[in-house]
């Protein structure tokens, strides 16, 4: 555990804890407070504060913290003020504590930056007091926290959890409040509960660096609507998701969702597409709903890993189980095939209407020493890495017994995970809770099952996979950081390529150089140039070689096709001239009122596959990377995937590229010649490398790329760069003296 | 002797921007300078005085007063009459700017900058034209202009034919605000032809943002919104304007691509302002009269970024930024620093000057 997370253990085992705004008065979150601290058990000091009141729940009531007397042998000072009063004095109330050396808050108050401009500064000064007093925040406008096992209820919330090794962090309140209530009738335990409030201070990435090393937290569950520092949530993520999972449910991932999102929490929402890629990165589960975040939970903290994705099912009743099967298979899974002794053994006990491949039916009469054979028998399989056990009330089906027996069979097998599904109603009841209180979830219908599954296999083969790529990077750090990979390319052109477009006041690249550009991070590119007027375009076309493209040069223009802008199969120079003319001719008709630059003269490349490489920056986590089937078919088909840009490395690439149907034509497809994949993996690396080394730039279209037998070839690049190094200070100034020859002042 | 200069040029080809820098380099080399604007725009009655006027008398502190710098008043619909006077006479008229130049010429050295109306014609039904008055004192003629297109460089020429039938003396020519696309054209293209053509060329300056493109302060005056915040940097340039109607993800390319813009989106589009602040924005004008999230503006104030709130609807306040040009007033001392140095850079000045 870091020194910060560790610092944090004592936010959740406080010594001793004081109330500001403590009251009598049973209607009132001050009263909710030191009620939630008597009874949750808290070893600990409590010391309620207000002013006007003697005695709190049989507690001596201070008039300010000032006057708590110092504790413990060596006189300590309290470790957390919860503050429940007016937004107005919190403020005074930190003051004071900072006076007693309060080392922690929890400011449960609203009325801060969720209620307009008033409430807004006021957070943004009790933020930077605590800052300034190295006072740890918690809120304000939250719930408050939970840890079971110290144990202490610092929340008003309603009731108290189970003990149990779930860490539930909300950015909800409401949500945590819901769930506190709801996990008691689920039979879910938790460990801690922290209701994040405004996180004008502390924040997820806090939280998951405290929890990822906490012993009491198994798994690490997030209700999120956005993250304050994205890269460094990842960073932290990634080291954590290797040893515990982490699972978040993402609010707003549909564009009104995002909307709503950034006018709740005032963020600046990065795109649904990053939090997927940079989840997926770097191992975050991420779900769609609440009741797949606590399946998922349930799931991970009582049954072990599955170790691969085939999975075998036992059953009473076909058609749960071609339900099943078929979420199975939609979900990616693999229906396990048994060993033949498995099914020489099913054969011979199990009767002969039964089924005794994958699914395994015992038949609607099944009773509880058939279920137990079978699913030992599936289990010892080592074909087999987990099993889904379905169940459907007949007349002569005793859920009870059968229940037993699924907890005979685990004790006996606890390396594989066992899932249930229990369908029915009263029936199940009794079954479906010996099942749960036994730690095998135990679902009512099989999608449910199906997702927790998948969820599972998918954490241990990220877990894995991120193992072995932390391994890799320690090991050849020149590969991976970005400061180091830079010292791999002669990155001098794309420093004078950016200097040229920035001191024009271009933000957008030419063609030709952001060819140059590709160039430089040996991306091959066709050759190309500008061309001011068609005597220009003529000879640059016999220097570079017919057949020839033209493309009209200007950054205002988006889609250059569209308006005619583009001309292609030029064989000669009197096309060359013809078609330079036309081009601009028609240009300057459709937008007469851009500028353009002149024509590129560009060298025609032989058909190839069309792939596109694309990037864009996203405010939360940095450049995302896009591969996909590219020229027209980019918006048609959005056969895309899509990874963050940092830390890419080959596996990476090869799953970017087997995810997208393009990659069947890669391949060769239907008699054709397959192409070359390792070029175009070359390339992907090195376009997200150029993004990393260079953060300037905000977005790159590559498109087409086109992919051949033998190499790649970019014949299109768009290169839009970040307006905040086009001042004084920008970094690429130092470069100028370099350029000063190159780039004279030209006067007339 | 007083010299005299006649600078004269099309409707927003930063005329007065060249007038400005070329007195500037002039009186720092010691000449008197003398500043004239026969024809003044822009005075109606919310402002009393033409702007050029008192931003000539200021920053070159000139003794005569606006009144006097720029006499006559003549707006687009000047034949009804002005605030000024009521339907003009030629008589009149002539009267009152042959009073005023008299006043201003009155040095007998130096040089005296007469600058044109806001086209060469205004004037023309009372042979109050550019062309006629500089004909009528007998001053050589310096010609601005932009030149971007093809189009332009036809007109251009034109201008100097018909200057040179009238018998006048031409100076030359000086292309503004000349945008970098085709700043190689204009060098290697037009200026060729045009020296074909008899047009002499004194000068080829590339836009500056600071110079060439109105800025925050001149939207509002069209505007007339409430500055929600900002209030300290509405001298920032807007060289575009993008309308944020569609999805953020959408929007951010055209966000991107558009360097120094105004942004104008709803005020219930927290999130496209947001998303516009990350990027290169000048202003962000919201429409509907809806105030924004709290954290627009706190974030805007952050960045130091106006935030302008506007009743109307976005396809009405586009309609009223149309024709906001950028005005020169004399507490941009920045600005006017520029523009002597940018005229100084790219101008033959001094020729000039030696010519008259």
């Amino acid at each position: 555990m870091s020194e910060k997370a560790q610092h944090l253990s004592k936010l959740f085992a406080p010594g001793s804890i004081a109330v500001i705004g403590a009251s009598q008065n049973p209607g009132k979150v001050g009263y909710a407070i030191v009620k939630n601290l008597l009874e949750s058990g808290y070893p600990g000091k409590i010391y309620p504060v207000n002013p006007r009141e003697k005695k709190i729940l049989g507690l001596k009531c201070f008039q300010s913290v000032k006057d708590i007397p110092p504790s413990g042998k060596n006189g300590e000072s309290v470790d957390l003020a919860v503050i429940a009063i007016p937004a107005a004095r919190v403020l005074e109330a930190a003051r004071e504590c900072a006076h007693s050396n309060i080392g922690f808050l929890i400011v449960v108050s609203a009325g801060f930056k969720e209620v307009g401009s008033e409430g807004f500064e006021l957070e943004k000064e009790l933020a930077a007091f605590c800052r300034q007093k190295n006072i740890r925040l918690l809120g304000p406008n939250c719930v408050g926290l939970i840890h079971t096992h110290t144990p202490v209820n610092a929340s008003f919330a309603r009731g108290f959890p189970q003990k149990g090794h779930i860490s539930f962090i909300s950015q909800s309140g409401a949500m945590l409040v819901s769930i506190i209530d709801w996990s008691e009738i689920a039979g879910l335990g938790f460990s801690h509960f922290v209701s994040m409030g405004n996180k004008a201070d502390l924040h997820e990435t806090d939280f998951l660096e405290y929890a990822g090393g906490d012993p009491s937290t198994k798994v690490i569950l997030y209700y999120l609507e956005d993250i304050v520092d994205g890269q460094k949530f990842l960073e932290k993520a990634r080291f954590i998701s290797a040893v515990k999972p982490i699972i978040v449910l993402k609010a707003g991932a549909s564009p009104a969702g995002a909307r709503a999102v950034t006018s709740h929490t005032g963020a600046l929402a990065g795109s649904d597409d990053a939090y997927n890629a940079a989840f997926r990165q770097s191992g975050v589960l991420r779900v769609d709903n609440m009741e797949e975040l606590f399946d998922m939970a349930f799931a991970f903290v009582n049954q072990p890993l599955p170790k691969g994705n085939r999975i075998a099912i036992v059953t009473n009743s076909g058609g749960p189980a071609i339900l099943t099967t078929d979420q199975l298979e939609k979900a990616g899974l693999q229906m396990a095939r048994f060993s033949p002794e498995t099914s020489k053994e099913l054969r011979s006990y199990l009767p002969p209407e039964a089924s005794i491949y994958n699914p395994v039916d015992v038949l609607g009469d099944a009773t509880a020493e058939r279920y137990k054979f079978a699913l030992e028998k599936v289990l010892q399989d080592s074909e087999v890495d987990g099993v889904i056990t379905l169940l459907c009330p007949t007349a002569t089906t005793d859920t009870t017994h059968i229940a037993r027996a699924v907890l005979e069979v685990r004790k006996q097998y606890h390396q594989k995970p066992l899932l249930g599904v229990f369908m029915g109603g009263k029936e199940i009841q009794e079954g479906q809770a010996l099942l749960k209180e036994a730690g095998i979830p135990c679902y009512l219908f099989p999608e449910r099952a199906v997702a927790a599954m998948d969820g599972m296999i998918k954490y241990y083969k990220n877990a894995t996979e991120i193992r072995q790529k932390i391994a890799l990077q320690k090991s050849d750090p020149r590969k991976w950081e970005p400061d180091k990979t830079e010292e791999l390319y002669d990155t001098a052109p794309v420093k004078a390529a950016f200097y040229d477009a920035l001191r024009e006041r271009r933000l957008v690249l030419l063609g030709h150089e952001g060819a140059r550009v590709l160039s430089a991070f040996n991306i091959p590119a066709a050759p190309s140039r500008l061309a001011r007027e068609p005597r220009e375009a003529t000879r640059i076309a016999e220097e570079i070689g017919f057949p020839i493209v033209l493309k009209i040069a200007s950054p205002k223009i988006l889609h250059k096709s569209d308006i005619g802008g583009v001309v292609t199969g030029l064989a000669n120079t009197s096309e060359v001239e013809k078609h330079f003319k036309e081009i601009m001719l028609r240009a300057q008709r459709v937008t007469p009122d851009a500028s353009f630059y002149g024509i590129e003269v560009q060298k025609m490349m032989p058909p190839g596959m069309e792939v596109i490489i694309g990037s864009s920056y996203d405010v939360q986590f940095g450049h995302l990377l896009v591969f996909g089937l590219g020229g027209i078919y980019v918006n048609l088909f959005e056969d895309v995937s899509l990874r963050l840009a940092q830390n890419l490395e080959e596996a990476d690439i090869e799953e970017m590229i087997r995810e997208t149907k393009a990659y069947h034509l890669l391949r060769g497809f239907r008699g054709s010649s397959p192409l070359d994949v390792p070029s175009l993996k070359e390339a992907i690396l090195n376009a997200a490398r150029l993004v990393t080394i260079f953060p300037e730039i905000r977005e790159m279209d590559i498109n087409p790329l086109l992919v051949y037998e033998k190499g790649v070839c970019a014949v299109d690049v768009k290169i839009t760069l970040s307006h905040i190094f086009m001042n004084d200070t920008h970094p690429i100034s130092e470069h100028e003296e370099l350029l000063a020859g190159q780039f004279a002042e030209r006067r007339i | 002797m007083l010299k005299k200069i006649y600078i004269m040029g099309r409707a927003g080809s930063g005329k007065t921007a060249v007038a400005l820098g070329l007195s500037l380099l002039w009186q720092e080399k010691g000449l008197k300078i003398a500043y004239f604007k026969p024809k003044s725009t822009g005075k109606d009655l919310h402002r009393k005085h033409d702007a050029d006027a008192l931003l000539f008398k200021q920053v070159l502190e000139l003794p005569w007063g606006p009144e006097q710098i720029a006499p006559l008043n003549f707006d687009p619909t000047y034949i009804f009459g002005t605030p000024d006077y009521n339907r003009p006479t030629i008589e009149k008229a002539d009267a009152m700017l042959e009073e005023s130049f008299k006043v201003i010429a009155g040095n007998d050295e130096g040089i005296m900058v007469v600058e044109g109306g806001r086209s060469p014609c205004a004037g023309m039904s009372y042979s109050l034209d550019d062309f006629s008055l500089a004909e009528k004192w007998d001053i050589p003629v310096l010609f601005i202009s932009t030149l971007e297109k093809d189009d332009d460089l036809d007109q251009i020429i034109f201008y100097n034919n018909f200057l040179q039938a009238k018998g006048l003396n031409m100076l030359g020519n000086i292309f503004n605000n000349v945008p970098a696309a085709i700043l190689d054209k204009v060098r290697n293209t037009y200026h060729p032809l045009l020296e074909e053509r008899n047009c002499s060329v004194r000068g080829i300056i590339p836009a500056h943002p600071d110079v060439t493109f109105p800025t925050v302060a001149e939207f509002q005056e069209a505007l007339k919104g409430e500055i929600l915040c900002g209030e300290e940097n509405m001298g920032l340039p807007v060289e575009e304007i993008v309308v944020g109607t569609m999805t953020t993800e959408r929007a951010l390319r055209y966000l991107r691509r558009a360097l120094n813009k105004a942004v104008i989106t709803g005020g219930d589009r927290s999130d496209m302002a947001l998303t516009a602040l990350e990027t290169s924005t000048s202003v962000i004008i919201l429409t509907g009269g809806l105030h924004p999230d709290i954290r627009v503006i706190s974030r805007a104030r952050e960045k130091g970024i106006p935030v302008i709130l506007v009743p109307s609807d976005t396809y009405a306040t586009i309609g009223a930024l149309q024709g906001v040009v950028r005005q020169i007033r004399p507490q941009d001392s920045s600005t006017v620093a520029l523009v002597k140095k940018e005229v100084a850079r790219y101008c033959s000045w001094e020729e000039i000057e030696e010519e008259l």
